[in-house]
């Protein structure tokens, strides 16, 4: 399995762990270029590097950010982006201790950056994009791999 | 030293992982808790106010966790330090023991857990 499926794979596994068993897999693109309503990004580095990235509808950001949270809908207004970068953070800090447990694969994680473009380094190739259906929206959820991956 | 009466400092950028061990922290009795959002305010106010208790994020802006850790223990050499990362590797274990950490508990951290790990500052096992 490639390391983009199994990020997804275990994506899959965080989302109904950490927020809601109704997530499902909707569909797959892919692109050379970012989504425009992308939110927050974060780098994986190391021995695999790649950008992921999190976009969704301020509707959905917002109902998927309570539910992860608990904290009350109306409160979560505004800082959705926020919530939603430390479910990414989670699952992309679990995803790297799968690879150091498992493949004997190395790395670490830089921190959250918001909105704009990817403020990166990694040299980046294909953007794989993959959408989750939930009772409280769709959620896009982004991973883009350097050319050697 | 009952719970109540630790000083405990929360470094983490996410303002969720704050909320969450802060209502952890209350959950299991302790009240006197002070946040801060990135690695140099940590050490800035610990310098400042020292306390019983560090919990510090590793992956953070301005200076990580591991990078404080140090920086505080250097400080003080009594400093007690439990990391709490998503990050849980072998390698980010090691070089947070290395920088003079206590503890190390991997996100998301329970009460429970939270409570094992003051346990030892409580008995003053260390």
């Amino acid at each position: 399995m490639s390391k983009k499926e199994q990020y997804f794979e275990e994506l899959l596994q965080s989302l109904h762990i950490f927020i809601d068993k109704s997530f499902s897999y909707k569909s797959e693109s892919v692109s050379d270029s970012f989504p425009e309503d992308c939110f927050v990004f974060q780098d994986i580095i190391g021995e695999y590097t790649a950008i992921t990235a999190v976009s969704c509808s301020d509707e959905a950001a917002s109902k998927i950010s309570a539910k992860y949270s608990g904290i009350d809908l109306s409160e979560c207004e505004g800082i959705y982006d926020e919530i939603l970068s430390d479910f990414l953070n989670l699952h992309n800090g679990r995803f790297i201790v799968n690879l150091s447990n498992n493949s004997n694969t190395e790395c670490s994680l830089s921190p959250p950056v918001f909105r704009g473009e990817p403020a990166s380094s990694i040299d980046w190739r294909t953007v794989y994009i993959r959408s989750y259906d939930s009772d409280f929206g769709v959620i896009n959820f982004v991973i883009a791999e350097t050319e050697n991956e | 030293m009952d719970l109540e009466d630790l000083k405990i400092l929360i470094c983490d950028d996410s303002l969720l992982a704050r909320k969450n061990l802060r209502d952890g922290l209350s959950k299991i009795g302790c009240r006197n808790i002070t946040e801060v959002k990135d690695g140099q305010a940590a050490i800035d106010s610990y310098k400042d106010n020292p306390v019983d208790v560090v919990f510090l994020d590793i992956v953070m802006p301005v200076k990580d966790g591991i990078t404080a850790a140090r920086e505080i223990c250097t400080l003080d050499s009594n400093a007690y330090v439990i990391m709490v990362s998503s990050v849980g590797t072998q390698i980010h274990l090691r070089e947070a023991i290395k920088a003079g950490a206590k503890d190390f508990l991997q996100k998301p951290a329970t009460p429970e857990q939270i409570k094992e790990a003051l346990s030892h500052v409580i008995g003053g096992d260390d």
